[in-house]
């Protein structure tokens, strides 16, 4: 079953939306931030261990932070990136995060479809989405599309409808009026990813939870602006990107950011699962 | 051992989740009402 007409242009104009939103300063918030700081260990981590060389993000996403910024790390140790997306605008707004992180060679962009890619079978080492899979009723092309144009690994990242954010986030959209855009609350579990991968014939590797800061999951909402106006009446500064290299008060390497870290490492299983703000499953084709 | 460091980080987290999130919750209150001033004028 193919996905829906109505869907198709509900994730265009909640792409397009967001990149309309997205800092042209790569000052993304300490929770994008965070968020990256977590993920990308997660990547260089799987990176290393299988071997993998060539990645397709499709469909790239381009949420709070910058368009286009998830594959970044897999392009930093090496790896060769094709990023899709059904919006050009989405792209066009990628390209220069990439050149500003002098990584522009190691990636390729592709406008397509997110059930019908211009690539060949078994093109990618891993080919992975982040937070794409629960946008639709049903998600079976996708994750079949994904199947046959990896080699090896297929990787689904989805919100977690489960952590106390969710529902908080629903009254803000229903206060303000907003379309509900971020998808089916029934997709954004373990058990639905995992079901999606076996019955495309896969075999699950790994799954867990991911990103667990101490703070409400505010999806998409946009608070930089309202912490930075706020503490610039205190004449302090509210500045956070993510960035590598030398360890700075405001950045991905700062010590509160290791401190956020160590305690999610050692937060207990079930509790990481309940209050994680992304969960995940990677699995291998037999 | 496991459990003590476990334990410790549930609370750390809980401690540090209570006044974060109260104040998110606040900004989205005054964002809300913002957006509603807003479409009203």
């Amino acid at each position: 079953m193919s996905i829906d007409m109505k869907e198709r242009d509900a994730l265009l104009r909640f792409i397009e939306r967001n990149v309309s939103m997205s800092p042209q300063d790569l000052d993304e918030g300490i929770g994008t931030v965070y968020e990256r700081v977590v993920i990308d260990d997660y990547f260089r981590r799987l990176q290393a261990e299988r071997g993998i060389h060539t990645v397709l993000e499709s469909p790239a996403d381009g949420v709070t932070g910058v368009p286009g910024i998830n594959s970044l790390e897999f392009a930093r140790n090496g790896g060769e990136v094709w990023l899709t997306n059904p919006s050009q605008k989405m792209l066009d707004g990628a390209r220069p995060v990439w050149e500003q992180h002098g990584l522009v060679d190691s990636v390729h962009f592709a406008r397509c479809q997110v059930d019908s890619t211009p690539f060949d079978d078994g093109a990618f080492d891993l080919v992975w989405n982040y937070c794409m899979f629960e946008r639709f009723r049903d998600a079976t092309s996708l994750v079949s599309e994904m199947k046959r144009v990896s080699r090896r690994y297929v990787m689904i990242m989805t919100q977690n409808s489960r952590n106390f954010g969710t529902p908080i986030h629903k009254i803000y959209h229903a206060v303000c009026d907003l379309e509900w855009d971020h998808g089916y609350d029934c997709w954004m579990t373990l058990g639905a990813i995992r079901e999606a991968v076996l019955d495309q014939g896969l075999h699950v590797e790994e799954e867990g939870a991911i990103d667990i800061p101490p703070w409400m999951d505010t999806w998409d909402m946009p608070l930089r602006g309202v912490l930075k106006r706020l503490l610039a009446t205190f004449g302090q500064e509210w500045h956070w990107r993510t960035e590598t290299g030398q360890t700075s008060r405001n950045s991905g390497n700062s010590r509160t950011v290791d401190f956020l870290r160590s305690v999610e490492m050692n937060l207990p299983e079930w509790f990481r699962r309940f209050q994680a703000h992304h969960l995940y499953v990677l699995a291998r084709k037999r | 051992m496991k459990l003590v460091h476990k334990t410790l980080a549930l609370l750390a987290w809980l401690t540090i989740y209570v006044p974060t999130t109260s104040f998110v919750i606040f900004v989205m209150i005054k964002l809300s009402l913002f957006q509603h001033r807003q479409r009203r004028h």
